[in-house]
């Protein structure tokens, strides 16, 4: 089925259509959702509500653009809205007292692949973790990230700051990352050898 | 990504990105079945599925808990069936010439029990001498008369005179002779005690036969004056022995077992609502004056009543009715898909009266929108009938009924889609819904018996009492459930 097509189906309410673009965009929806949610229920929750989103509201999209695009915005926005209308960030970490976080070593333990670059993002506390997951992987400003959160245009940098260094240390720690030292060094000892 | 490339950390934000790109998961079905039914609402299934469970949970229920009749052996006939001899060429069962009740032939009885001869034998059942009357060998039990083949303890050849007498057995006094160990000498030469009565007197022979069935008789013969006691076989004593008496007794209530197809309205009341301006802020649209007929487009749909009754016959024309029930109502309303919005409802505070906003997120609107779809309002819920029949008239085969019932009601599941304040929404409040309410049913049917089954068909109408909403809304719905009622049971 293609775009046009399932698009056109959707908006007569063909539940063939609804559930092949559901088919088609749900793996990667519920990718993005896993980032934010603190386990698997919430972020399928998170997708169920998203697509209902998505549905009600595909009238609205004119082609401007990828339709994944346009569907993950919304996906991300509803993740957001649950985690706030949720309180889940109270129950964490608050962005702006997180210096005192201390990962567990043993969380660290072997993850394989992308995921293992996920499951080391979902590692870190949630406030650094949505700073993180909106301004590197989904590409918003700090500008709009502060809107979205409520929080102030620097507090999202410095925010982004430590947790840009807290998974950089994870990411070492399971050997995924070298620092550039490090990995100088190892190239200079193999050629002397 | 594989695990031999290493990324230098100003790559960072490139790693994750790429890494979080390519993560994917397959979601759980329960995702997409959430999502299409809240998708397709009109098209949801369970309230069937639980009203059948129920049916087949009812039925199940009825046959295991099902009354049986008590029915046990017969008295007299069933005695003097299986004591005839199919071979007794000159038996006859009765003769209506010249016959006498048991209780007429009673007072004789002295008499042949002196004059009885000897029956030597001692292996036999004794019996107690009988009457004498014009009978030559009357018994208590009924005898073979092709006698002369026979040996000692059946009947002597001089029986054979006695081809018209059968004697129906009285029931008990075998038992009595046999406990007694009585021999047909003692019984005829000595007096002999058996519950501290002379089985031999006539007192006692009046008091056993006197309340028996007519024993027909033939009189027409006279007694020998050397008629043998009759003498019994083993065999037949054991098998009369074996049989009791027992009383037949038959119960009074019936069970049906009941289905109803049924078509569902929904009938608003008067509305009474306060006016949100002067009292609320924050609303931005104003509550306009209800109109009992609101601007909703809305049209009945099918539903289904399945039950087990039980009827109790108060006299000739009244039956006391009791049951259980289980009842699925629906209703469709008509709207149009509509982008996610906020919409409010005017609600009021049970207690106070106060009202206050409710508000969430509508799908759906009335009137203007994207795609039409259909919104089913429904209720499933049980319910226990109590009431009355009164029968109008008919004959052993065919009756006719009315009847009527009052049924408290228990919703177990529904879902209500209301109009917003503004009439341009439909959202849903569970909150509102009323669990615990109140029915009426009035109806009339033709009752039908074949050989082992009453059927029963006629309409029925059903009315709730009781608004599907608590008072938290000020508007009323009451379903209205017009349905085809067929029943069967046990006759």
């Amino acid at each position: 089925m293609t775009e046009e097509v399932m698009l056109h189906g959707c908006l007569n309410n063909n539940a063939a259509a609804q559930e092949a673009l559901y088919t088609r965009f749900s793996p990667r929806m519920l990718g993005v959702c896993y980032r934010f949610a603190r386990n698997r229920e919430d972020a399928e929750d998170m997708l169920q509500e998203g697509f209902i989103k998505v549905f009600s509201q595909l009238y609205q999209f004119r082609n401007q653009g990828a339709l994944e695009g346009w569907i993950r915005r919304i996906i991300v926005h509803t993740c957001i809205n649950v985690l706030k209308k949720n309180k889940k960030f109270s129950e964490s970490v608050d962005l702006i007292h997180a210096n005192s976080i201390h990962l567990n070593e043993n969380n660290i333990h072997s993850i394989l692949q992308a995921k293992q670059v996920v499951e080391s993002i979902r590692l870190l506390p949630l406030g650094y973790r949505t700073v993180l997951n909106l301004y590197a992987i989904e590409g918003f400003s700090h500008r709009e990230i502060a809107h979205i959160l409520d929080i102030e245009e620097s507090t999202s940098r410095s925010q982004y700051t430590r947790a840009k260094a807290m998974l950089e240390d994870i990411l070492i720690k399971k050997k995924i990352l070298y620092k550039p030292r490090e990995h100088f060094a190892m190239t200079a000892s193999g050629a002397n050898k | 990504m594989t695990m031999e490339r290493k990324f230098y950390t100003d790559k960072f934000e490139d790693l994750i990105k790429e890494s979080a790109d390519d993560f994917k998961m397959i979601p759980s079905k329960k995702v997409w079945q959430g999502l299409y039914n809240d998708l397709h609402p009109g098209r949801k299934w369970p309230s069937l599925v639980v009203t059948f469970a129920l049916i087949f949970g009812l039925l199940t229920i009825s046959y295991l808990n099902t009354q049986q009749h008590e029915q046990l052996n017969t008295n007299v006939s069933d005695l003097g069936k299986s004591s005839l001899n199919s071979s007794n060429k000159n038996s006859s069962l009765i003769n209506n010439t010249n016959t006498k009740t048991a209780a007429q032939v009673a007072p004789q009885r002295q008499t042949i029990s002196k004059q009885s001869s000897t029956s030597t034998s001692s292996s036999s059942v004794p019996v107690a001498v009988l009457a004498n009357t014009s009978i030559k060998n009357l018994s208590y039990y009924d005898f073979e008369e092709n006698a002369e083949t026979k040996g000692e303890g059946q009947l002597s050849s001089r029986s054979t005179s006695f081809n018209e007498n059968i004697f129906k057995p009285i029931a008990g006094v075998a038992d009595d002779i046999h406990k007694s160990n009585l021999t047909p000498q003692t019984a005829v030469d000595q007096p002999h005690v058996v519950g501290n009565q002379d089985i031999n007197s006539p007192e006692y022979f009046n008091n056993r036969i006197s309340n028996l069935p007519a024993a027909l008789i033939n009189i027409d013969k006279p007694l020998s004056q050397n008629s043998a006691d009759v003498n019994l076989t083993t065999d037949e004593s054991n098998t009369t022995k074996n049989q009791k008496v027992k009383k037949v007794r038959t119960s009074k209530v019936r069970w049906m077992y009941s289905l109803s197809p049924t078509v569902s309205y929904r009938r608003y009341t008067a509305f009474e609502a306060p006016n949100a301006n002067t009292v609320l802020s924050g609303l931005t649209n104003a509550v306009p004056a209800f109109d009992v007929n609101r601007k909703s487009s809305q049209h009945p749909s099918s539903g289904l009543e399945a039950g087990i009754t039980m009827k109790y016959p108060l006299n000739k024309y009244f039956k006391f009715t009791s049951g259980f029930q289980a009842n699925y109502s629906s209703y469709i309303i008509e709207a149009r898909t509509v982008h996610s919005t906020t919409a409010n409802l005017l609600l009021q505070n049970e207690r106070t009266g106060m009202p206050y906003a409710f508000s969430n997120s509508a799908y759906y609107g009335n009137g203007a929108g994207i795609n039409p779809v259909n919104l089913r309002n429904y209720a499933v819920s049980i319910s226990l009938p109590v009431g009355l029949e009164y029968l109008l008239g008919g004959n052993d085969w065919v009756k006719f009924y009315v009847a009527a019932t009052a049924q408290p009601v228990l919703a177990l599941a529904s879902k209500s889609y209301v109009l917003s304040t503004d009439n341009k929404f439909y959202l849903t409040n569970p909150e509102m819904a009323r669990h615990i309410n109140m029915a009426t049913n009035f109806g009339a049917f033709m009752s039908v018996n074949s050989k082992k089954i009453n059927w029963q068909l006629g309409p029925q109408v059903n009315y709730q009492m009781l608004s599907s909403f608590t008072d938290i809304y000020p508007v009323k719905e009451h379903y209205v459930n017009y349905g085809i009622k067929l029943a069967f049971g046990r006759r």
